[in-house]
């Protein structure tokens, strides 16, 4: 087992790797009582169409399948369901989808053992029929209705849609109702038995536990399954082109003020010689001093009274960096234009720099607190980088004004798509 | 974790020490009796004692000030427990074991007070510019409630239970309460608010807490006595048959809530075998009688949810679906609750409910939040702590559910319509 220590934090990760081929990873915090444990596959709602065995045929299943596979894992062969089981020790189980990858998750303060063991054996057993099939697409049914009738919801899809020609980040999770309907228990069981594989999932555990009992648990149960052969499943790569689909466009939805996502979409290819954590890290620093609460924008535009609300972000999605405002405004047009200059015009002081510097390291120190959000945490970084980052405080401690400016001028700010969602006229 | 409390003249300060967390968590909470006609500006005050004070004039100035106190976090809430209202303006910061700074605790603790007391004041009135940035917010959320499909058939479930009721109240005021407060009326209710609030402060991490208390003596300067009662709780109207109001929406499913009545609880059934009534009947998940009934056996639904508003003597039970479905909906949650007044719960129902609960114990107890929250209420409405929760539910039989069952009197369905075609 190797110990990842965690440079400057006080924090050390168990990590192994067991004989399944699965990682697994530990945070040990023995002043908790609880232990939170995420068995995590990487297939997501975005992973649609793949090729398995070295062979060159695509499989194409609906959208909305990952979220699918998720409801119904939770059925057990001998009739009862996971939900069942945890209830005699009294643990919290949940599941939720993502784009990238599928998450059982665990909170157990009694018998750890036992408690591993069956997340192991009900995500890894599957039990499908038709009769449970056609049961569960009236419930997804419902639990997509519930979502479309959260207007941000309806403005994010509709935003990811403006931004991406091929990506299936504009796709719901859920799949929409014709995908839920045509999807079938042969299409269910291709995605599970290429999918559900240890050399395609990973293990997390943070909590009140002893690593090498977490290892020693993994690697028997895993043992004991009669697993298939590992189908290599290759996910179908799309060719998205650097342009956005619409630079403009208008929906119209249960708002009463207009709420609108401005983006800027710029290929990873612009940012060759830059480490991807650094990368990261600088391009969280540039949105939050120039459209967060210390930026003059956000000030000036709370001053003229032009907005309600304003939040920025930015994501990795495959090939690209995405940095998206959001904002609840009664001016949508005015907004949009000094949005749009300021991103033209991004900055960031020395003084800045340095006092966001020290914020955000005692923002790193206090990731490893809390059991479930470390666990969060820690899942981001094995999906994003493969491994967690052992230094990441002395990256941030690293960047340079000149490290910044780098990465500004490479930014296309000239690629942006606008989504505007305005209260429905009656 | 060891609880101390420190009885100041005009306000106490709690403390929970534990070695447990990185991060400290401070509330500092006035609260009083809830008064419809003040809810507004009472909400409106801690938005804007929140935003800026004399010494930061500017919102960007404050987080400044917070980046520098190693990315400290300072805002403020406000809300409505049955008849009580309470104004909580929270801070979090990093132990100081992990900063060079000798002078970190009492600069970071001086923070909070400095924002409270000395706020952006010119003469009699709040400054201007400030105020009109948090009137429009504020008039934005009240605006929003109607786009959140759950929020907005709670609203108009209980203003059409019984509009006079506190309970029906937003704790946000009404848009025209909201247009109608003036920077003057709002500094005139900012003494009001001081000088009448009861205040404790509660706060939990790895500290001294003997220099915790020194600290925010010297930098808290509340010295009005105040020994009036709060009365925390709301005795609603029953009614004798059960009002059902159907109203549209433009949402695609059917947003349903029942409310029910408490009547008459104990103290002792509100704090503990209420809590164990919810989750049996609904709380507990996948395995609780509404939920296994509604989406298990007949799929009517994603997820159900209750509401154990004890404070207002009331019992919520939501949920969202197609609208063909609610007649059945229905039939089935009156089912439930009646399975439980006439004590047909299983030994295995009992068992579950037990041991979930148990573990929901031992999970709030690694939680700073929760551990506050919980220590709050036991102080002052004397709900019980963790540790005294965990041997009530021991105890609990099925013949107390039973009771608890036979108090809950349906008080309205109320239905937030689709505007979905039925298929």
């Amino acid at each position: 087992m190797k110990e990842i220590e965690l440079k400057g934090l006080r924090e050390v990760v168990y990590y192994d790797k067991v004989s399944s081929g699965m990682p697994v990873y530990v945070w040990k915090n023995d002043k908790v009582k609880g232990v939170f444990s995420a068995l995590c596959v990487n297939y997501g709602s975005i992973h649609q169409e793949f090729k398995m065995n070295g062979k060159n045929k695509y499989y194409q299943v609906p959208s909305g399948i990952a979220h699918f596979i998720e409801h119904l894992n939770f059925y057990e062969p001998d009739g009862t369901t996971a939900t069942d089981f945890y209830a005699k020790y009294g643990s919290e189980v949940n599941a939720f989808t993502t784009f990238d990858y599928t998450c059982y998750h665990l909170y157990s303060t009694v018998e750890f053992k036992a408690n591993l063991n069956h997340l192991l054996d009900f995500v890894l057993t599957p039990s499908f029929n038709k009769k449970m099939v056609n049961k569960e697409k009236n419930i997804i049914i419902e639990e997509l209705s519930m979502d479309e009738d959260i207007p941000e919801t309806q403005l994010y899809f509709q935003h990811y849609a403006n931004l991406f020609h091929k990506y299936k980040y504009k796709e719901p999770i859920t799949g929409k109702k014709e995908d839920v309907q045509n999807t079938t228990l042969e299409d269910i069981e291709l995605v599970y038995d290429t999918f559900y594989h240890p050399k395609n999932m990973f293990l997390i555990v943070t909590g009140n536990v002893n690593p090498y009992d977490v290892i020693k648990i993994t690697e028997e149960n895993l043992k004991k399954k009669k697993l298939s052969v590992y189908k290599n499943p290759k996910m179908k790569k799309y060719r998205e082109e650097a342009s956005v689909v619409n630079a403009i466009s208008e929906i119209s939805g249960n708002v009463e003020n207009t709420k609108l996502k401005i983006s800027v979409k710029t290929p990873l290819s612009n940012f060759k010689n830059i480490d991807p954590v650094d990368l990261r890290l600088i391009t969280s620093l540039i949105m939050i001093s120039n459209f967060g609460p210390t930026s003059d924008l956000k000030e000036y535009l709370m001053e003229k009274e032009l907005m309600n609300y304003m939040s920025a972000t930015r994501s990795f999605i495959e090939d690209f960096l995405v940095m998206t405002i959001t904002v609840e405004t009664k001016y949508p047009k005015e907004v949009i234009k000094e949005l749009k200059e300021q991103f033209k015009k991004l900055e960031m002081s020395e003084e800045n720099l340095k006092r966001k510097i020290n914020a955000s390291t005692a923002a790193i120190v206090l990731k490893y607190d809390d059991i479930m959000s470390v666990n969060n945490n820690m899942q981001e970084e094995v999906l994003t980088f493969g491994s967690i980052i052992e230094n990441e405080k002395e990256h941030l401690e690293n960047i340079t004004l000149e490290n910044i400016n780098k990465v500004i001028k490479k930014i296309d700010s000239s690629n942006m798509a606008v989504t505007i969602l305005n209260p429905k006229k009656n | 974790m060891k609880y101390q409390k420190f009885e100041m003249d005009t306000y106490n300060i709690y403390t929970i020490k534990t070695n447990k967390f990185k991060n400290c968590h401070m509330e500092i909470i006035f609260y009083d009796n809830a008064k419809k006609e003040e809810l507004g500006l009472r909400n409106f005050l801690v938005d804007m004692l929140c935003h800026s004070s004399k010494k930061y004039p500017k919102r960007k100035e404050v987080v400044i000030k917070l980046e520098e106190l190693y990315q400290s976090y300072f805002y403020g809430v406000s809300s409505k427990v049955g008849n009580m209202v309470m104004s909580n303006f929270i801070y979090d910061f990093l132990n100081p074991e992990f900063v060079t700074d000798e002078k970190f605790l009492q600069n970071t603790l001086k923070f909070p007070f400095e924002i409270i007391e000395n706020p952006n004041v010119v003469g009699n009135s709040f400054d201007e510019r400030t105020f009109k940035i948090i009137q429009k917010r504020i008039l934005a959320d009240i605006d929003s409630l109607k786009e959140n499909p759950t929020n907005y058939a709670f609203r108009r479930a209980l203003i059409n239970m019984d509009k006079d009721s506190i309970t029906a109240s937003s704790v946000l005021g009404t848009k025209e309460e909201v247009e109608a407060i003036t920077p003057e009326s709002l500094y005139t209710y900012y003494e009001k608010f001081y000088k009448n609030s009861l205040c404790n402060i509660y706060i939990i991490g790895d500290l001294d807490m003997e220099e915790v208390v020194k600290i925010i003596s010297r930098n808290f300067h509340n010295n009005c006595l105040k020994n009036h009662r709060v009365e925390a709780f709301v005795e609603n109207k029953t009614r004798k048959k059960e009002l059902m109001v159907r109203e549209p929406s433009s949402f695609l499913q059917s947003n349903l809530v029942l409310g029910f009545n408490l009547e008459k609880l104990t103290k002792s059934e509100m704090f503990t075998t209420l809590y164990f009534f919810d989750e049996v009947l609904c709380a507990g998940g996948l395995k609780s009688k509404i939920y296994n009934s509604l989406r298990e056996e007949n799929q009517l639904c994603y997820s159900v949810s209750s509401i154990n508003s004890k404070y207002d003597n009331m019992y919520y039970v939501y949920v969202g679906l197609d609208k063909k479905n609610v007649p059945l909906a229905i039939k089935l949650i009156k089912k439930c609750v009646k399975d439980m007044a006439s004590g047909k719960i299983s030994d295995e129902e009992m068992n579950m409910a037990k041991r979930q609960l148990l573990t929901s114990l031992d999970i709030v107890r690694d939680n700073q939040n929760s551990l506050i929250n919980n220590y709050t209420f036991h102080t002052i409405v004397g709900t019980p702590l963790f540790d005294e929760l965990k041997e009530c539910y021991k105890k609990i039989t099925v013949k107390d559910l039973k009771n608890i069952g036979k108090k809950l009197r349906l008080n309205f369905i109320y239905e937030l319509e689709s505007s979905e075609e039925e298929t």
